[in-house]
C-alpha cells in the first residue's frame, strides 16, 4: 500500500507541474515582462535583474523570447500528438476490425514509413514542405502516425474475437457502436501512454527540425531555433544557448517522467492490489 | 410442428494466406423445434462451438442455409441480423469473459434493450426483474464482472440472453468452467426458464449424464460432421456410430474391480 501512495503523490505532483507549464504556456504572451520581438536593449546583455535571461544579438530580452518560444514549441507539438493519436487509432481500429484490402494497403504504407529512422524522413518531408513550422509539423505528423495505427490495430486483433465483443454483437450493436462502446475502451490505454511519452520526443524532433533550419522561421520566438541562432556563441556568450535550451530540458522532462507516470497508473498489474 | 431454426447442409471453412483450410463443420443439417433443448455432443475440436455461432448468425456459412422461423437469415447484415439477435441469443461457456471488464453487468444485461430502444428508467426496471428471475438481487446491476463469482456471472449471462425475450438460446458449455454445485443450481435455473418461456435451447456438453437427463434430443458430431442423431437413452444407451461409443464408453465410471493402487509412502 505505501508503495501505490508514494506512486499517487509523484505522479500528483507531477501532474501539478505539468498543469504549471501549460499555464506559464498559456498565459506567456501576458507574463513577459518586455516586447519578446522588440529590438531595444543593448545587444548580448548577461542575466541581470533588468533582464532575467541577457539579452541575444539584436537587443531582445530573452526572457521573454523563452516564454513565447516555449508557447510556440509547446503548442505545437501538443497539436501534433493530438493529430497523429487521432489519426492513427482511428486507421489502426478501422484496419483491425474490418480487415481486407484497406488493412493491407494501410499496413503497407505503415511498413514504408516504419522503415526509415523517423527524423530522416521528416527532414526530407520537411525540405520538401519547404520550411515553416506548420510544414515542420506536418512532415513530423507523416512520419509519426504509423507507430499509433500499428499498435492499435494490434490490440483491436486481439480484443476483437473475445466472448465479450460477441455478446455485444448478439445485443444488436452495429459495427460503429462495437468500435466506440467496447473496442476503444479497450485500445485507449497504451494509447495514452504512448501520446503522453511522445509529447517529449516529438518536442524534441520539432525543435531539431527548427534548429536546422527548417521549422520556425525568424522573427518567430521557437526553443530550437533561437538555439540555432546562439550555437555560434556558446563559449563567449553562452546564456543565449542556455536559456532556451534550459527551458526545453524542462518541458521535456516534465513530459517525459508524467508519460511514465501516466503508464505506471493504467498498469494492470498495479490495479489488481487496489481492487 | 414448424422449427424454430433449421440448418440446412452448412458448411464453414475457415481460410488463412498460406495455410491449408480448415474444415470446420461440413454439410451439417439439423432443426430445433419449440419447446425442444437439444443436445450436441463431441470431442474437442469437432466443431461443435462453430456450429453455434453459425446458427447464431456470428460466423456466416461458407455453404448451405440457416433457416429462422422458416425464413432464410443466411449472411443476414443490418436490421434483419438484428432480428436474428433479438430471437436467438447464446450462452458462453466462461461466464466473466464474456461480460466486458469495464462494464457493470447491469449495463451489459441492458445492452440490447437500450439497442430495442428502450428508455433508462425502463431497462433500470427490467434489468432489476431480470436478475431476481435468475436468482441475483438488483444490487448486482452495479458489480463489475470481476466482483461476482463464476456461478453468479453465469446467471447475469442468462439474464442478459433473456432480456430480449428470444424463441431460442444456445447454451454453449454454460456450467463446464463451474463447480458442481453451481452447476445443479444453473440447470435448474435452466429448466425451471424453459418451463416458464417455452424456450428452445441448443446445449452443448462434454457432459453426458446431463445431456441424458435434460435433452429431447441429441446430435453427436465427430470429425466436423453429425454422425447420430436420436433420443438421448438411444444414442448414449445404444450408440450405433463409432463417436458416440467412444463417448459413451468414456463416460462409464471406471471398472473398480481392478485393485487400486496403493498410496505412495
Amino acid at each position: 500500500m505505501r508503495g501505490t501512495k508514494r506512486i499517487d503523490l509523484r505522479f500528483a505532483l507531477l501532474l501539478g507541474l505539468a498543469a504549471m507549464l501549460l499555464a506559464v504556456v498559456a498565459l506567456a504572451p501576458q507574463l513577459c515582462p518586455h516586447d519578446p520581438n522588440a529590438q531595444v536593449f543593448e545587444v548580448l546583455q548577461p542575466p541581470s535583474w533588468a533582464h532575467w535571461c541577457g539579452t541575444d544579438r539584436y537587443g531582445r530580452d530573452l526572457f521573454s523570447r523563452v516564454l513565447v518560444g516555449m508557447q510556440t514549441s509547446v503548442c505545437s507539438t501538443l497539436a501534433l500528438v493530438v493529430l497523429i493519436t487521432i489519426f492513427g487509432t482511428a486507421v489502426g481500429v478501422a484496419c483491425g476490425y474490418w480487415g481486407g484490402v484497406v488493412d493491407g494497403v494501410c499496413m503497407a504504407i505503415c511498413d514504408v514509413c516504419l522503415a526509415f529512422p523517423p527524423l530522416v524522413l521528416a527532414l526530407a518531408l520537411a525540405a520538401l514542405f519547404q520550411g515553416g513550422l506548420a510544414q515542420a509539423v506536418a512532415a513530423l505528423a507523416v512520419v509519426s502516425w504509423p507507430k499509433y495505427a500499428r499498435l492499435t490495430r494490434s490490440q483491436t486483433l486481439a480484443v476483437k474475437e473475445a466472448d465479450f465483443i460477441q455478446a455485444a454483437k448478439l445485443a444488436g450493436n452495429t459495427g460503429p457502436q462495437l468500435l466506440v462502446r467496447h473496442i476503444l475502451p479497450h485500445v485507449l490505454g497504451p494509447i495514452v501512454v504512448t501520446a503522453t511519452l511522445d509529447v517529449g520526443t516529438m518536442m524534441m524532433e520539432l525543435a531539431g527540425l527548427s534548429f536546422l533550419g527548417l521549422g520556425a522561421q525568424p522573427p518567430t520566438a521557437e526553443l530550437g531555433s533561437m538555439m540555432s541562432a546562439g550555437r555560434s556563441m556558446l563559449q563567449t556568450h553562452p546564456w543565449v544557448i542556455f536559456a532556451p535550451g534550459g527551458a526545453m530540458f524542462v518541458a521535456v522532462s516534465i513530459f517525459h517522467l508524467l508519460g511514465d507516470g501516466v503508464r505506471d497508473h493504467l498498469d494492470p498489474r498495479r490495479n489488481i492490489y487496489k481492487r | 410442428m414448424n422449427p424454430v431454426l433449421e440448418l440446412q447442409r452448412v458448411s464453414k471453412c475457415f481460410s488463412h494466406r498460406g495455410k491449408p483450410p480448415v474444415k470446420a463443420v461440413q454439410e451439417v443439417s439439423a432443426c430445433i423445434y419449440p419447446g425442444e433443448i437439444l443436445g450436441l455432443v463431441g470431442q474437442s475440436g469437432c466443431g461443435k462451438s462453430t456450429l453455434a455461432r453459425l446458427a447464431a448468425c456470428l460466423l456466416t456459412p461458407t455453404s448451405g442455409s440457416i433457416l429462422l422461423n422458416g425464413r432464410e437469415v443466411t449472411g443476414a447484415k443490418g436490421k434483419a441480423l438484428r432480428e436474428v439477435h433479438r430471437q436467438v441469443q447464446m450462452v458462453f461457456q466462461h461466464p466473466t469473459a464474456s461480460f466486458d471488464p469495464r462494464r457493470t453487468l447491469g449495463d451489459g444485461i441492458g445492452e440490447s434493450l437500450r439497442n430495442l430502444g428502450y428508455t433508462k428508467r425502463e431497462r433500470e426496471r427490467r434489468v432489476e426483474e431480470l436478475l431476481e428471475r435468475c436468482g441475483l438481487g438488483a444490487e448486482y446491476a452495479r458489480r463489475y464482472p470481476h466482483q461476482v463469482s463464476g456461478g453468479e456471472c453465469q446467471r447475469a449471462a442468462l439474464a442478459r440472453a433473456l432480456a430480449s425475450k428470444p424463441r431460442l438460446i444456445l447454451l454453449d458449455e454454460p456450467t463446464s468452467a463451474l463447480d458442481v454445485w453451481t452447476q445443479k443450481q444453473i440447470l435448474e435455473l435452466l429448466a425451471q426458464l424453459q418451463g416458464q418461456e417455452g424456450l428452445s435451447y441448443l446445449l452443448i456438453s462434454h457432459n453426458l449424464a446431463l445431456m441424458e437427463r435434460v435433452c429431447h434430443r441429441v446430435l453427436v458430431m465427430d470429425q466436423s460432421q453429425v454422425v447420430e442423431e436420436g433420443s438421448p437413452a438411444q444414442v448414449l444407451g445404444k450408440p450405433a456410430s463409432p463417436a458416440a461409443q467412444r463417448l459413451a464408453d468414456a463416460a462409464i465410471p471406471w471398472d473398480l474391480s481392478d485393485p487400486v493402487p496403493p498410496c505412495l509412502p
